[in-house]
Formats: C-alpha cells, structure tokens, sequence
C-alpha cells in the first residue's frame, strides 16, 4: 500500500506540473536582465516636479539619472532595492519616487527577464510531448515485435520460425550494438540532408521519431522478449492453447493486459527520461542539431550558458534533474511493488 | 566444439561489421545526394560507387588512435572509480541501515544530466577548466546516473548472496560473510559493472562533445557530422572508422559480460 502511495505521488508530480502548463503564457516583461531566486521586480515612479524642489543629494541624483534615464518609471530588481536601501528609503521620504511591487520570482528570471518557473514549466510540457512521439512509436514497434520474438516465433515448431527469429534476433542486437548518440547523429544527418525539415520543432520530433522506431523500439523489443520468456513455460498459456482460445486472444489478454504492463510502464518512463536528456545534449550550443526557438529545457539550458552571470545559470538542468530523478524514483516503485 | 567456437566468432564479428556497414551506406546515401563538389571522382561511375561502398580507407582520419585513447582513457579510469565508489557506498548501506537513507540521498544526485557538472565548473572557472580529462572523468562518475544504479545492483547482490544457504551454513560455523561470498560477490560485482561499461562510453563521447579540448571518438565523429552538413564534405571512411571502433568497443564488453555470465551459470 505504501509503495502504491508513493508511486501515486511520484506520478502526481508531472501530471501537476503538465496540467499548470496550460495556465501559463511565455510572456517576456522585457527588462532583460537576472533577478535571483526569491527575487522580485519593482516598479519606481518618479515625481518630476518634488526632484527640481527637493534638495537632492548626489548619490540620489545619480541613482534618479541611472534608473529613469529622462523615463518618468523605472525598474529595479529585489537585489538592486536592497543595496541601494538607503537612497530609495530617503528618496520615498522626500516624496520623489513612489515604489510598488510588480512580481515575484520564486526562482528567478533569466537573462529575457522571463519567470524561469514559468519558463521550465512550459519547458516540461514541449519536452514531455517530444518525447511522447519517441515513446509512441517505440512503445508500438516495441511491443510487436518482442511479442513476435518471445512468443508468436519461439511458441510454434516451423523451422521457418526458428529463422526468421534469428534474422530479427541479429538485427535488433546490430541496432544496440551501435551507442546512441552514433545513431542520434546519423538521424540527426538524415533529417538535415534527406528530408530536409525547416520548422525546429518537427524536426526535433522527426529525430525523437525516428529514434524510437529504431532505437528504443529494440531495446524494448528485448525487455518484452525477456519478460514473455520468463513467463513463456507457465501452465496458464499452455492451459489457454489446450483450451482453443485464438493466438491473439492469449497475445491480447495473457500477455499484454496481465503481464506486460509494468515493463512497458518501466521502459515508457526511462524513455522519456533519456529523450528529456538528448533534448538538452542536441540542444547546446557546442553541439546545435537541436531547438532554437521553442521553449525547453535544451534552448533555456543553452540561452542561460551564453549569459552565465549568475547562479540562475544552472537552475534549468537542476529542474529537468530532478524530474529525471523523480521519474526514476517512480521506476524503482513500481519495481518495488512487483517483488 | 571447434565448429561452435567458429560460429560464435563468426556471429560476433558479423554483429561488429553488419551495423558498422549500415551507418556506411546511409551516410554514402546521404553524401551522394549532396553537391561534393567536382573533385570526388567515385561519384562518376556506378563501379566507382560501389568501390566507395564497400572498400574503406581505414587511414581517412587523422589522429583516430589518439582520440581512441582519449575515449578509452576517460571511459576506463570513471568506469573503474565509478566501481570502487559504488562498492564503499553499498558496503557502508549494506552495513549499517541507518546510513542507507543519506546515501541513497547522495546517490539521487548523480541522476542530473553530465552537462549540469560542466555547468557548474564552467560557471566557477569559465573556460579554463583544467585538466579537461580529469574533470570530464568526474563528471562521468557522479553526474550520469550509473553511480546510483551500480551501487542499488551491488546491493541487492549482497543481499542475495548473504542469504544463500552456503553462506549461511559458514556464518553459522563462525566464518565471516564477507570471506564466505568473497568470490561469488566479486564475479556478480565485475559482471554488473560490465554490463554497465557501454553506458560509460556513451557518457565519455556525449561529454568530449562540450570539453572541446578533449579530442575523443566523440568529438571527432560530430565535427565529421558538421563538416557534411555545413561543408558538403565526404566523410564516409572518417564515420566508417569511428562508428567500427565504438562497436567494436561495446561488442567486447558484451561478449565478456555474456563469458562472466556463463562461468556463474556453470559454477552454480
């Protein structure tokens, strides 16, 4: 029941995040420039008539020259209010400015002057619907073809069985031989030169595509083939055939609806958590095969590395961490729960 | 059995040439549809561009085998930390169970991408991040997640291996536990940290990627990639190579975890 809980909660936390999305527009307020975590923007007004009858000292003519610059408002971040506390106290006394708090930036903006939080959680939903295409495809090439191998291929006798068995067995251990990031840049290759997409956006999602029709299709293929082996002997399959029940009744009912939902549960989550990775790997700007203008978790990881001011610089990959990290935990629940 | 062993063989350099071969012919497909230029002669005649599909110049590209060590290097030295960190970590859970909690805590951490280490050294020293290697290593090590799952594995095979009745029976005849499953640990230990060296190598190639001093396998494979992309050029024999030597690399690895898991399966 415990681990029941936990998974729940684990799984809540995406969906959250997912559904906030859909709340939150990029809006950019234009200020251009870091405001720190629990940091916030306020608004100076400036009354021009008290600054020609007040008697200004310098450092309050300079700060006045500095934030309005001949503008009747002006911003000041929560970090700049708080070293020139002295001026903007003395100033409010003397009736020249007038201050009020626009926003409030849990955890910062970045170098647009856009809420980061806000940012990473339209980042979580563009990275979450890429990486579904990569697990969509791979989920139906995977499944078919381990229930092929495991079952359909290695239950009948046909000699014809045995062989077309090993040609898939030889071509889905060719395709894990090569590592990913080889297959990656090929794709990435592909997609570039043959079929040559404008748009970012889908030509990122035809990479993730492709990359799970080919590459996390075999890898699940063989965690399918390996968990229907393991069950391959039971006597309820045998007592399904002995029965009459049609192959794909047993495929459909013994197979997928009782048996195979954890691994592909497992293996849904740890794809989303690699392509939430190769996002941010194509992305960066060394490499640059990836998304320039929608926002994820690659493009705000990349933007805040070209402005690495502040510590606000490695928030994005700390937040896509953690939601690898959660995922992750959610996998370990879930194999918790089935021992 | 020598008719075996030659099949096996046989099966194992085909799983090596095959793949190597088909990312041959796609980027040969690939460089015949782009405009090369007047000066690549083997896209005259139909012999000429089979020649080019089948033959490779293993000598295309410069500097393979020192980008070969590089690779090899980084990947070995944080496999092999990597391992011994993971076994101090599981030894301390394992031994005392109110630590377990703190670890797996410190563990969690290794899950962030490798690109938030370089993040974090890049924003503290900017682009004097030296030695490249001896970073790039630690970066593998504690940000690419194998650190957490090698010490869960070494774990849960202390935990099977204490249990068994052998061990049991020594426990209760005064021997220690750790002397009774010394070995059949070790085996276990050495087979699970193999299985894992492939994704040590994907993390060196994604990691030289960004330390652009660090001139491994991977660094050269993605400027061969930019190079057809924004130059036109053929790279064919260059990729050939690098992708023949990264199979190979995983092959091996694999056939060595299938031999350890072989010699478990005879022992028991």
């Amino acid at each position: 029941m415990g681990s029941k809980l936990k998974l729940y909660i684990l799984c809540f936390i995406p969906i959250t995040i997912l559904i906030a999305s859909f709340f939150i527009e990029e809006d950019i307020n234009m200020k251009g420039r870091f405001i720190p975590p629990l940091g916030s923007l306020h608004k100076l007004e400036l009354n021009k008539d008290k600054v020609y009858i007040q008697d200004l000292s310098r450092n309050e003519k300079k700060f006045i020259k500095k934030i309005f610059r001949k503008k009747a408002s002006g911003f000041i971040n929560s970090k700049t209010k708080k070293e020139q506390s002295d001026i903007i106290n003395s100033l409010i006394m003397k009736d020249v400015i007038k201050i009020e708090l626009t926003s409030f930036h849990l955890l910062g903006t970045d170098n647009l002057g856009r809420d980061l939080l806000n940012m990473l959680i339209l980042a979580t939903w563009n990275n979450l619907s890429l990486a579904m295409i990569a697990v969509l495809f791979s989920i139906i090439m995977g499944t078919i073809i381990g229930i092929l191998q495991g079952y359909v291929l290695n239950r009948d006798t046909a000699w014809y069985y045995k062989k077309i068995r090993f040609v898939f067995e030889f071509i889905i251990n060719s395709i894990t031989s090569i590592p990913m990031l080889v297959w990656l840049l090929i794709i990435v290759l592909f997609n570039e030169i043959i079929l040559n997409i404008q748009e970012d956006y889908w030509k990122t999602a035809c990479t993730f595509g492709l990359m799970g029709i080919v590459y996390y299709s075999s890898i699940l293929s063989q965690a399918i083939e390996e968990h229907i082996l393991s069950i391959k002997e039971l006597e309820f399959l045998a007592a399904s055939e002995l029965m009459g029940l049609s192959k794909f009744k047993i495929i459909y009912y013994h197979i997928i609806k009782t048996n195979l939902g954890g691994v592909i549960f497992n293996q849904f989550i740890m794809i989303l958590i690699q392509t939430i990775m190769l996002e941010i790997t194509i992305s960066f700007s060394y490499i640059g095969f990836g998304l320039s203008h929608v926002v994820t978790y690659g493009t705000l990881v990349n933007q805040m590395f070209q402005n690495p001011q502040t510590m606000n610089t490695i928030i994005p990959i700390i937040f896509a961490g953690i939601l690898c990290g959660i995922l992750n935990l959610a996998i370990s629940t879930s194999k918790q729960m089935k021992a | 059995m020598k008719k075996e062993f030659l099949k096996i063989i046989f099966y194992n350099l085909s799983l090596i040439v095959v793949p190597a071969y088909f990312i041959r012919f796609v980027i040969w497909f690939i460089t015949l549809s782009i405009d090369t230029g007047p000066g690549m002669l083997w896209k005259n005649s139909s012999f000429s561009m089979a020649y080019k599909l089948v033959i490779p110049n293993i000598f295309a590209q410069n500097g393979l085998l020192s980008g070969l060590s590089v690779t090899f290097f980084i990947t070995i030295s944080a496999w092999v930390v990597c391992i011994m960190l993971s076994a101090i970590f599981s030894f301390i859970s394992y031994s005392y169970s109110y630590l377990r909690a703190p670890v797996k805590g410190i563990l969690w951490m290794s899950n962030f991408h490798l690109f938030f280490g370089f993040l974090l050294l890049f924003f503290i020293w900017g682009e004097d991040i030296n030695p490249d290697w001896f970073w790039a290593s630690l970066i593998i090590i504690f940000c690419n997640g194998s650190l957490q799952s090698m010490t869960n594995k070494f774990i849960d095979q202390m935990d099977e291996i204490f249990n068994k009745k052998y061990v049991l029976f020594s426990i209760s005849q005064g021997i220690n536990k750790w002397h009774a499953g010394y070995n059949e640990l070790i085996i276990k230990m050495i087979y699970s940290a193999l299985e894992m060296l492939p994704f040590f190598l994907l993390s060196t190639i994604i990691i030289e990627l960004v330390f652009e001093r660090l001139k491994g396998l991977g660094s050269i494979l993605l400027d061969n990639i930019k190079d057809i992309i924004n130059n036109s050029y053929d790279r064919i024999d260059e990729i050939f190579m690098i992708v023949l030597l990264l199979i190979t690399i995983v092959r091996i690895t694999k056939i060595l975890s299938v031999f350890l898991e072989n010699k478990l399966k005879t022992d028991k």
